[in-house]
């Protein structure tokens, strides 16, 4: 059943490398994967369409890329027209850590790799 | 079974200001329209693209999937990219020789009688909509 309704959507994947390739993080260790979380717009008539149009796009991305899309999409009902400003994406996650432990836990482990880095 | 060798080799032109995407799109939007691929054709693979020229293979997926939105080309995932328009007037390697040798000789008169690149490119584009004047 359709749910959301017509409007922008984002929808959140994630992806996991196993082996070094000619780009991304090329020192992968023996037992070691690297994940990618990609998060891409579409304009749909519901979460549901845009879940289905975000995992099309997945399996493409897990193709060309030579990663494996885990089967996780998230998505996010934009409030307005993508632009300047807009709120793109938000999730909340309950959790019993203090604000540091939850940053390093999830979001600055130290084995980041950002778009300006070196890959 | 091997996949056959891609038709198609790019190159990115850092002079031109132009998005490396938009250059990929460009360059099979071009082959396409000049008969040099055809439908059925495989584009090279992220991997093959990489090793060859210096590109961040998310540019290629990006450039393969704008192709995709405007039905120039087909992604299966698994087997790779595959041209799926065709020109409406495909011609043949020598034809399309012989307009190129044409051209050639015009582009260096224009640029003998001034005209940079972009010059040329205009002039081409002012004589292409005389002689085709269709509404857009």
């Amino acid at each position: 059943m359709a749910n959301g309704g017509s409007g922008w959507y984002s929808v959140r994947c994630v992806f996991r490398a196993q082996t070094s390739k000619p780009w991304g993080p090329p020192d992968l260790a023996v037992g070691e994967s690297a994940y990618e979380e990609r998060i891409t717009l579409w304009r749909a008539e519901s979460a549901d369409v845009a879940i289905e149009r975000a995992e099309e796009e997945a399996h493409l991305y897990e193709s060309r890329l030579e990663v494996e899309y885990l089967g996780i999409a998230q998505s996010y009902r934009l409030e307005d027209e993508p632009g300047e400003g807009a709120e793109v994406f938000s999730l909340i996650r309950r959790s019993t850590l203090a604000g540091d432990p939850y940053l390093d836990t999830f979001f600055d482990t130290g084995a980041e790799y950002q778009q300006n880095d070196e890959s | 079974m091997e996949p056959e060798a891609p038709l198609i080799s790019f190159r990115l032109d850092p002079r031109t200001g132009v998005a490396p995407y938009r250059q990929l799109v460009d360059q099979v939007r071009q082959a396409v329209s000049l008969g040099m691929l055809r439908a059925g054709d495989r584009l090279p693979s992220v991997r093959e693209v990489v090793t060859q020229i210096t590109i961040n293979p998310n540019t290629v997926h990006r450039a393969y999937r704008d192709l995709e939105h405007e039905g120039v080309v087909e992604g299966r995932p698994g087997l790779g990219t595959f041209v799926i328009a065709s020109s409406p007037s495909p011609m043949t390697s020598e034809e399309r020789q012989v307009l190129l040798d044409e051209l050639r000789h015009w582009v260096i008169r224009a640029r003998h009688s001034g005209l940079d690149a972009e010059g040329v490119a205009a002039l081409m584009a002012a004589a292409v909509r005389t002689e085709d004047p269709a509404p857009r």
